[in-house]
C-alpha cells in the first residue's frame, strides 16, 4: 500500500476526469437527498401549522349552522375560512380574485406574514371595519392590476374594501392547493356583506373550512364524532398528516425522480471511472510487468493499484459530498421561500452519508475489473512490442468467483441503499432493470456492430475503410464511446422527452391555443355582442360559444348514482347536482372519438350522449348504456353513442355532450371562451368588464401561466440535475478520448511518416466519430424513448409522445459533439511533432 | 552524370534544448546517387538521426538547401512534405513503429493505401502479401505486431518501407534492437531489395561491420559529416 501511495505521487492531474465523474455523481445524489430530506422533515414537523389546526372540517355549499358550530366548539378552539372567487374592481380596472374570508381569530397556528402586520398580530387587526369600510390584505399584483396603492379603495361583490396590507405568506398557504386569481384576504363579516358571489364556473365551488385545535382528543376520535353527529356526506374532514402528506408525497415523488436522475449520473460517471482506471493500467503495463519480473505477486499488484484507486475514489466522493452539502445549504432557504415552508439552511447528515456510500460502491464496482486485469499483465510483455491499450480480458477470467463476487456485492449494496432511501423497491427494481437493459443493449450493440464490420468486405473508399476498421480493430475505443455517449444521450433524451410530455400533456398548447377568459351563463344577446366584438375589436382575437344547460344525472345504466362509492373526483363532479351539459352537431375541435361513433350533423332521433373517455372506466359504462338526466324538472333518457378523448385546454369540451334534437327545445345559456390578441389581455379584460358588468370572465390564461411557471421551476430543477448527468456523460467521453490520445498520436505520426496528409488523418477520424456518434445516438434513442415511456406510464400517468424533431435535434447535437471531440483529439495528435515521437519511442 | 537522389548544400539544423539552442547539423554537403547504398556511422548524439529527419522532411533544416529525389524540400509545407514522402521515401526505424492494432498485412497495405497508387484494394493487399513473402513472412500475414518477434517486426517494417518502390530508403539503426544474426539477415534483405529496386539507401548504424557492406561510408561527428578515411569507393 505504501508503494502504491508513493507511486501515485505527481500523477494526480491525469485523474481529473475520474475524480470529476465521481464527484459530480455523488454531489447530485447528496444535494437531492439532503434537500428532499429537509423538505420532508419540515413538512411533517409543521404539518399542524400547515393545516392551521389538528382537524379541518369543510363543506362546499354553506356555512356551518349554529348547532354544527357549537359542536365544533365542543371539540376545541375553532376558526373558519371561506375560499371563493370574485372579481375585484377599482374604477375601470378589475381583476379576478382568489377570495379568502377569515374569522377574527384566524389563524390559530402560525402567522399571516405582511409588512403591515406586527409579527404575532392576527390579520383581523387590518381586516376589521373602520369608518364603515372593511380592510383587505392583498397580493401585491392585485394593486398593480387595479391601479391602486395601499390605503386605496376597491370593491368586491358590491362591497367597498380598503387595501390595508400586502400579503407575503399564509401559514396554511402550502396546503391550499391550486387556486385561480390573486389572493385577497378579507374578514368573514365582510364576506357576509358581499352579494353576487355565485360560483363562476361549474364545479368551482366556494369551500367553507373550519380549522379546529382539538382539546384532549385525537384526530381520529374527533373525525369519528363529526361523522356520527352530522351523518352528512357533504362534510369532509382531513388531518394535518393528510394535508401535509399530499404535499410531502408530491415533493417526495419529485425527490425520488431526482434521486434516480442523480443515480444515473453516477452510473454514467462510473463508466468514466472504469475507462480512466483501464487507461491508467494500460499505461502502466510496463511498470506492472517490471514489478512482476522482480517477483511481485498478483495480489501485491492488486493491492498496489487498489490503494491508488481507493485514494482517488475518496477524493472524488469527498468532493461530491462537499458539493452536495454546500448546494443544499444554498438551495434550502430559496426553496423554502418558493414553497411557503420554513426550511432552515441545515445539512441533513444521512443523505450525505448515503451519497458517499453510493459513490464508494460505484467507484469500487467500476474499477475492480480493470484492477483485476492489472494482475494479468505478464512480465513476458517486456519482451514484446506494447500498445498503450490494455488487452481485453479472457472471458473465463472475468467469470471467476473472485472477480464476480466483489462486483456483485457492490452492485447489491447500491441496490439496497437505493431501496432504503426511496423506500420503494418497485421503483428501484424497475430502474435497475432499465439500467441493466441499457447497459446490455449498448454493450451488445457495440459487439454486434464490431462483429458485423469485421465480416463486411472492405469498403472501396479508403477513408471509409479506415474509419470502419478503426471501429473494430483490437483496442478500438468504439465500445466505450458507444457506452459513454449512449448512456449520456439516453439520459438527455429521457429528460428532454419527460419535460416535453409534461408540458404538452398537462398544459396543452397553453401559449398558443388556450383561451384567455372563460365566461359562463351568457345570454343570446351577450353571445351576439361578443361575436360582433370578435369581428371588429382588435383586442379580441377569437370567441367561441356552446349552449350550456345544467342538469343532474339520475340513473346510470340502471344504477342510482347516489349508491356509487369510491369513484374518481371527475366522476363525482359528473354526478353532482348541477352538471353542465351541452349539445352539438359536429365533433368539437380537439376531441377524438375513441369508442363508438359520432352522430350525423342532421341527427334528430332519440337523445344520444357522448362522454369523456375517462368516465368509461371510472363508472364502468359502455356504448349503448342508458343515462337519465333531469333537466328543468323533466327526465330525459339518452343512450351512450360514444366516448371521446380531449384536453381541457383545447377549446370548449363538456364531459357530457348530447346530440341535437330533443334537448334543443330546452332554454339554455352559453359557455363562451375568449382569446385576447397577444399583449392585450388587460385591455380586453377592462373592455369586457365594462361592457358586461353582470358576467364573470375567468382569466384562465393567468392560472395556466401560473401552472406553467410552477412546472417551469420544477422543470428547471430536473433540467439542472439532468444537465449534470449529461455533463458527466461528456466527461466520460472526454476521458475516453484522452485515454486513447497517446495511441492516436502514435498512429497519426506513423500515418504522417508514411505520407498521409493532415486532411487524410482528420477525415478518417471525423468519419469514424460521425459513424460512432450516429450509431450511439440510434441506440440511445431506443433506450431514452423506452425509459421516458416507462416513467410517464408508471410514475406520472400521462399520455406519451416522442417528438421526432426533438429526438432529431438531440441526435444531430450528439453526432456533432462526438465529431468535435474526435476532431479535437485528432488535432492534438496532428500537432504532435513526429520527430519527437520517433526519437522517444 | 545522373540526377542525385540526395543533394544537400550547407544544410544546418538548430534545435532548442529547453532554452539552450543547440547546433545539431553543421554545413552538411551530401550527395547520394540513385541506387547507391551509403552508411553513416558516428557516436551517439552526433546528429546521425537528425540528418535522416531532415532528409525525410520530419525535421526542417534551419538553413541551407535540401534536395531529395530532385525536389527541394526546404520550402514545402506539412502536407506537401507528406505527399513527397509517400511518392519517394521508405523509412525503416530502430523501434519498427508498426501500428499495433493492424496485422502485418494491414500494416504493409496501409503504405500502399496512403501512397494512393490508384490500385483496387484487393490488388494492394496482393502486393503487400507479395512484399511480406519477399521478406520471408508469408505465414505471418494475419499476425498482430505483438505476436511477432523483433526480427519479424523489422521485416514487416522493411516490407512496408519498400512496397511502394521508393527512390530512397532511410534506415535509422534498423538492427539496433535485433541480435547480430537476425540483424544481419534483415540487412541482407534490405540490401537485396534495394539493389533489385534500384533504391538508394541512407543507412545509419553503429555497427561498423554492417557499414562496411555499404557502397560508401560517412562519419558524423559533432554535427559535421565527412567521408570516412580509408574506405574504398566501389
Amino acid at each position: 500500500m505504501r508503494v502504491g501511495l508513493v507511486d501515485l505521487r505527481g500523477d494526480l492531474r491525469r485523474f481529473g476526469v475520474l475524480i470529476a465523474c465521481l464527484a459530480l455523481g455523488t454531489g447530485v445524489i447528496a444535494a437531492v437527498g439532503s434537500v428532499g430530506d429537509s423538505l420532508r422533515i419540515a413538512v411533517v414537523r409543521d404539518a399542524t401549522t400547515l393545516l392551521g389546526g389538528d382537524l379541518e372540517a369543510s363543506r362546499p355549499d354553506r356555512d356551518a349552522t349554529a348547532e354544527e358550530l357549537a359542536f365544533f366548539e365542543m371539540l376545541g378552539e375553532v376558526t373558519s375560512v371561506v375560499d371563493s372567487n370574485a372579481r375585484a374592481a377599482a374604477g375601470d380596472n378589475s381583476a379576478f380574485a382568489d377570495l379568502l374570508a377569515v374569522a377574527g381569530n384566524y389563524p390559530l397556528l402560525g402567522n399571516v406574514v405582511s409588512p403591515q402586520l406586527t409579527p404575532g398580530d392576527k390579520p383581523a387587526v387590518l381586516l376589521g371595519e373602520r369608518d364603515g369600510r372593511y380592510g383587505a390584505i392583498v397580493d401585491v399584483v392585485l394593486l398593480d392590476r387595479l391601479g391602486i396603492a395601499l390605503g386605496d379603495k376597491f370593491t368586491i361583490g358590491g362591497l367597498e374594501l380598503e387595501a390595508r396590507g400586502i400579503l407575503n405568506t399564509l401559514p396554511d398557504g402550502a396546503v391550499r392547493g391550486f387556486h385561480l386569481g390573486l389572493t385577497t384576504v378579507v374578514s368573514t363579516d365582510a364576506l357576509a356583506r358581499m352579494d353576487n358571489l355565485r360560483p363562476p364556473l361549474p364545479g368551482m365551488l366556494t369551500k367553507h373550512r373550519y380549522k379546529i385545535v382539538l382539546r384532549d382528543m385525537s384526530y381520529a376520535e374527533a373525525a369519528a364524532a363529526i361523522a356520527a353527529q352530522f351523518n352528512d356526506k357533504d362534510w369532509s374532514t382531513r388531518s394535518p398528516r393528510e394535508a401535509a402528506g399530499s404535499l410531502a408525497r408530491y415533493y417526495d415523488l419529485f425527490a425520488r425522480f431526482l434521486l434516480i436522475v442523480g443515480l444515473s449520473s453516477l452510473l454514467v460517471g462510473g463508466v468514466g471511472v472504469s475507462n480512466g482506471v483501464t487507461a491508467y493500467i494500460g499505461d502502466r503495463q510496463r511498470s506492472i510487468a517490471t514489478m512482476r519480473s522482480l517477483g511481485a505477486t498478483g495480489r501485491r499488484i492488486l493491492v498496489h493499484f487498489m490503494t491508488q484507486v481507493g485514494v482517488l475514489t475518496a477524493i472524488g466522493v469527498g468532493l461530491g459530498v462537499l458539493l452536495g452539502g454546500v448546494s443544499s445549504l444554498l438551495m434550502l432557504p430559496l426553496l423554502g421561500r418558493a414553497l411557503g415552508v420554513d426550511l432552515p439552511a441545515l445539512i441533513e447528515p444521512m443523505p450525505l452519508l448515503a451519497a458517499a456510500g453510493f459513490g464508494v460502491l460505484a467507484g469500487f464496482a467500476y474499477s475492480y475489473l480493470p484492477l483485476v486485469r492489472a494482475q494479468k499483465v505478464s512480465p513476458a510483455m517486456l519482451f514484446r512490442a506494447l500498445g498503450a491499450v490494455l488487452p481485453p480480458p479472457a472471458r473465463r477470467d472475468m467469470l471467476r468467483p473472485g472477480v464476480v463476487a466483489p462486483i456483485a456485492l457492490a452492485v447489491a449494496g447500491i441496490f439496497v441503499l437505493a431501496v432504503l432511501i426511496t423506500g420503494d423497491p418497485w421503483l428501484v427494481g424497475g430502474y435497475a432493470v432499465g439500467v441493466v437493459f441499457a447497459f446490455l443493449l449498448l454493450r451488445g450493440s457495440a459487439w454486434l456492430l464490431q462483429g458485423a464490420l469485421r465480416r463486411l468486405p472492405p469498403a472501396a473508399p479508403s477513408r471509409l475503410r479506415h474509419a470502419l476498421h478503426n471501429m473494430y480493430r483490437p483496442g478500438s475505443t468504439a465500445p466505450v464511446v458507444i457506452m459513454s455517449l449512449g448512456l449520456g444521450l439516453a439520459m438527455l433524451l429521457v429528460i428532454a422527452l419527460l419535460n416535453a410530455n409534461l408540458h404538452s400533456q398537462l398544459l396543452g398548447a397553453v401559449s398558443r391555443d388556450a383561451p384567455t377568459f372563460v365566461a359562463t351563463d351568457l345570454f343570446d344577446d351577450e353571445v351576439a355582442t361578443l361575436e360582433g366584438m370578435a369581428r371588429s375589436d382588435p383586442f379580441l382575437a377569437r370567441f367561441e360559444s356552446s349552449p350550456m344547460l345544467r342538469g343532474k344525472i339520475t340513473r346510470l345504466a340502471g344504477v342510482d348514482p347516489d349508491t356509487l362509492t369510491g369513484i374518481s373526483e371527475e366522476a363525482e363532479f359528473l354526478l353532482g347536482d348541477e352538471v353542465p351539459i351541452t349539445w352539438v352537431r359536429d365533433l368539437p375541435a380537439g376531441s377524438t372519438v375513441v369508442d363508438g361513433t359520432w352522430w350525423p350533423p342532421d341527427y334528430d332521433g332519440p337523445p344520444l350522449v357522448s362522454l369523456r373517455i375517462s368516465m368509461k372506466a371510472d363508472l364502468g359504462l359502455a356504448v349503448g348504456d342508458k343515462l337519465s338526466f333531469e333537466l328543468y324538472g323533466e327526465t330525459i333518457e339518452a343512450t351512450i353513442a360514444n366516448f371521446r378523448d380531449y384536453e381541457y385546454q383545447q377549446g370548449i369540451n363538456f364531459i357530457v355532450t348530447l346530440s341535437p334534437g330533443v334537448v334543443e327545445a330546452f332554454p339554455s345559456t352559453f359557455l363562451g371562451t375568449i382569446k385576447a390578441a397577444e399583449g392585450h389581455e388587460k385591455d380586453l379584460e377592462r373592455e369586457l368588464v365594462r361592457a358586461f358588468p353582470e358576467v364573470t370572465f375567468i382569466p384562465i390564461g393567468d392560472a395556466l401561466n401560473q401552472a406553467v411557471s410552477i412546472l417551469g421551476q420544477l422543470g428547471t430543477a430536473v433540467n439542472i440535475v439532468g444537465g449534470l448527468a449529461v455533463v458527466n456523460g461528456l466527461l466520460v467521453l472526454a476521458g475516453t478520448m484522452a485515454a486513447g490520445r497517446k495511441q492516436r498520436e502514435a498512429d497519426a505520426t506513423v500515418h504522417k511518416v508514411l505520407g498521409a496528409t493532415r486532411a487524410d488523418v482528420v477525415w478518417a477520424f471525423a468519419l469514424e466519430y460521425c459513424l460512432l456518434g450516429a450509431f450511439a445516438a440510434a441506440i440511445a434513442t431506443i433506450v431514452g424513448v423506452a425509459g421516458a415511456w416507462a416513467i410517464t406510464e408508471s410514475a406520472i400517468d400521462i399520455g406519451f409522445s416522442a417528438d421526432p424533431v426533438l429526438i432529431a435535434e438531440v441526435i444531430v447535437g450528439a453526432v456533432l459533439l462526438t465529431v468535435a471531440a474526435g476532431a479535437a483529439t485528432t488535432w492534438k495528435a496532428l500537432s504532435a511533432r513526429p520527430a519527437r515521437f520517433l526519437r522517444e519511442a | 552524370m545522373s540526377t542525385p537522389v540526395i543533394e544537400t548544400t550547407d544544410t544546418n539544423l538548430h534545435l532548442m534544448s529547453g532554452k539552450v539552442p543547440l547546433h545539431i547539423l553543421k554545413d552538411i554537403n551530401l550527395r547520394v546517387e540513385a541506387g547507391e547504398v551509403v552508411a553513416t556511422v558516428g557516436p551517439s548524439g552526433s546528429g546521425k538521426t537528425s540528418l535522416l529527419m531532415v532528409l525525410s522532411g520530419l525535421e526542417r533544416a534551419t538553413s541551407g538547401k535540401v534536395v531529395v529525389a530532385g525536389q527541394d524540400i526546404t520550402g514545402l509545407d506539412e502536407d506537401q512534405l507528406a505527399i513527397f514522402r509517400r511518392r519517394n521515401l521508405g523509412i525503416l526505424f530502430q523501434n519498427f513503429h508498426l501500428i499495433p492494432s493492424l496485422t502485418a498485412l494491414e500494416n504493409v497495405t496501409l503504405a500502399l493505401e496512403i501512397a494512393e497508387t490508384g490500385q483496387p484494394f484487393k490488388q494492394m493487399q496482393a502486393a503487400a502479401a507479395a512484399a511480406l513473402e519477399e521478406v520471408g513472412l508469408a505465414d505471418r500475414l494475419t499476425h498482430l505486431p505483438s505476436a511477432l518477434s523483433g526480427g519479424e517486426q523489422q521485416r514487416v517494417g522493411l516490407a512496408r518501407a519498400m512496397v511502394t518502390r521508393p527512390r530512397l530508403l532511410l534506415a535509422d539503426e534498423p538492427t539496433g534492437n535485433l541480435d547480430q544474426d537476425t540483424g544481419a539477415r534483415v540487412i541482407a534483405l534490405m540490401f537485396d531489395l534495394a539493389r533489385k529496386q534500384h533504391t538508394a539507401v541512407m543507412l545509419i548504424t553503429h555497427d561498423r561491420a554492417l557499414a562496411a557492406r555499404a557502397d560508401r561510408r560517412l562519419l558524423m561527428n559533432h554535427g559535421q559529416l565527412s567521408e570516412e578515411a580509408g574506405v574504398a569507393q566501389p
